[in-house]
């Protein structure tokens, strides 16, 4: 990846982030969090996996996000009605797990084989992984990937939104 | 695009004398070396022509309504009134620009903002020419969509940020109606992509000139107008075409500014020239929806062969790189984004049409399309397409 787009969109994933949490004014966190969606699929997109990149806004910056804004909108939510967190209890158990998180990532990510196999040179990862080449971020690449090798745990997905879909119009709909 | 401003620093070098001796390697190092240098100069071609074209829109608009209402509409400023929309303009810029006292300043001021920069980048995916393109990307209409798709933030937020009745409820309204439209739309599309069986809005072009529909000696070169997407999609494109007009608020779903029920609706507290912003980005969002449209759907840069006129003249000459500019390049592009304006402009002009002709939705026949009706008949299609597909692959 270009140092620019990694130090570019390092800053607003991270950045966002930080301002989402720390703000008072609940649309102020909404509009950071699309920051941060941006910054992210900046870095996809640094990492050659554009599909993933225009999803992450297409779904979550466009969609996801405007259902947020407008739930906020309609309760009207303001900065003396949110719960306030800064008690000892929750500032330890917020610490805490997001400890258990950081540590739960870096043993994912030096256990496995990709860190060990030298971080991000070809060669060693295509050794380390057994494939002729490396999968491709293209539209194409996973779509083969996503039908053909994981078809079922993309179907099984579907079928849980599927139900989570349903459950929802079930709870909404006074009568059905 | 590279090749558009193409030249040869040796052949430049050894004629020329003097000051241009020293200009011509400079011009190859920036223009063939830096090749996003011409990406940056169609950019701002395209970034300064939407304005422009924005404000001959807005004349058609006035005018149009004015035919066909039966008036005259404004003809006082320069030839027919063409020069209204810069008298406008300036009037937009002296007028004083009042910051109601209970706004979210910050929110308030990114909002116009949004709405005018969110339609410009969207122009930088469609391809305007067979060279002639800022952004040829893998997944470009994901792309189209997926900028575009946060257009709603500058309505939602304009209202939310005015913390006032009447803008609130438009921003919830147009929330509401584009997070709609949205799914029928990118569902209408998606047979087109289907059949093409690529996500590049190029490929979409070029297979509409590629001759699949022949009708033989019995259509001759109307065949040609068939192999359009919209006479092999119909249904998608005429879905694409409401969604379309949901999307940017036009009439008959301008909901969100309904003057009889809503003032202004989201931009009711907006002055000057940050109004100005909101008009720009609405008819600059319906230039984009008309692109799209010629893109997808009437075969964008061609034209039932028009758009090779030049073909011989770019094999004998194209590669004529003496000069800075290759004018054979230079001259083809131009052809092409000719007669994709020249479909676009058309398009927009259906838009006004449209406007002046029907009477406007109520909200909740509005939601009632857009779910009931649509949506499923987006799906629908979509899966008779996917059919139709595989049994002719």
């Amino acid at each position: 990846m270009d140092p620019w787009t990694f130090w570019l969109g390092g800053a607003l994933a991270l950045g966002g982030g930080l301002l989402t949490v720390t703000r008072r004014n609940a649309v102020a966190s909404v509009m950071w969090l699309i920051v941060a969606f941006v910054g992210m699929s900046t870095l996809f997109l640094g990492m050659d996996a554009g599909f993933i990149g225009v999803i992450q806004v297409l779904v979550y910056a466009g969609a996801i996000m405007v259902l947020f804004l407008f739930v906020i909108m309609l309760l009207n939510l303001t900065p003396s009605g949110l719960l306030r967190i800064d008690r000892p209890r929750w500032t330890t158990l917020g610490l805490a797990s997001a400890a258990a998180f950081v540590a739960l990532i870096l043993a994912i990510v030096t256990g496995g084989e990709l860190w060990t196999a030298g971080g991000g040179d070809e060669e060693a990862i295509l050794q380390a992984t057994g494939r002729d080449t490396l999968i491709e971020g293209g539209v194409l690449d996973v779509a083969d990937q996503l039908f053909n090798a994981h078809v079922l745990p993309f179907e099984v997905a579907s079928v849980l939104l599927l139900v989570a879909v349903v459950g929802a119009v079930a709870l909404t709909k006074r009568k059905l | 695009m590279a090749h558009l401003l193409a030249l040869s620093a040796a052949d430049a070098y050894d004629r020329a004398e003097g000051f241009w001796a020293s200009l011509y390697p400079w011009l190859h190092k920036v223009f063939v070396e830096n090749a996003w240098l011409t990406a940056v100069l169609l950019v701002l071609v395209v970034g300064l022509t939407a304005p422009l074209l924005v404000s001959l829109l807005v004349w058609c608009e006035r005018r149009g309504s004015a035919l066909i209402q039966d008036r005259l509409g404004p003809n006082r400023v320069g030839p027919l009134g063409l020069f209204q929309s810069f008298a406008d303009l300036g009037k937009f810029l002296v007028k004083e620009d009042v910051t109601p006292d209970h706004v979210n300043k910050p929110l308030f001021l990114l909002a116009p903002c949004i709405a005018v920069a969110i339609p410009l980048v969207v122009l930088a995916f469609i391809p305007y020419g067979r060279n002639v393109w800022i952004a040829d990307v893998d997944a470009g209409i994901l792309a189209c969509f997926a900028i575009s798709s946060m257009h709603v933030y500058a309505v939602a937020l304009g209202g939310w940020s005015s913390n006032s009745k009447f803008p609130l409820l438009g921003a919830v309204r147009a929330s509401a109606q584009m997070i709609s439209y949205e799914i029928a739309l990118g569902l209408s599309a998606l047979a087109v992509f289907l059949v093409v069986g690529s996500l590049r809005l190029q490929d979409v072009v070029l297979m509409q000139a590629d001759g699949w529909v022949t009708g033989g000696e019995y259509l001759g070169a109307w065949s040609k107008l068939l192999d359009w997407n919209m006479f092999k999609q119909p249904v998608g494109a005429i879905i694409f075409l409401i969604a379309g007009f949901a999307e940017t608020n036009r009439h008959p779903f301008d909901m969100p500014e309904a003057e009889s029920e809503l003032a202004a609706g989201y931009h009711t507290e907006y002055s000057s020239f940050k109004f100005a912003l909101f008009f720009l980005g609405e008819y600059a969002a319906m230039i984009v929806i008309s692109a799209l449209f010629v893109t997808l759907y009437m075969g964008g840069w061609t034209l039932f062969g028009l758009e090779n006129a030049l073909d011989g003249w770019v094999a004998s000459y194209g590669a004529d790189n003496t000069g800075w500019i290759n004018w054979v390049a230079v001259a083809e592009g131009g052809l092409h984004a000719s007669i994709f304006s020249v479909k676009t402009m058309a398009m927009l002009l259906f838009f006004i049409w449209v406007r002046w002709t029907l009477p406007r939705f109520r909200y909740d026949q509005l939601m009632r399309l857009g779910w009931v009706r649509l949506f499923p008949l987006s799906l629908a299609w979509l899966v008779v397409v996917a059919v139709a597909t595989g049994l002719l692959r």
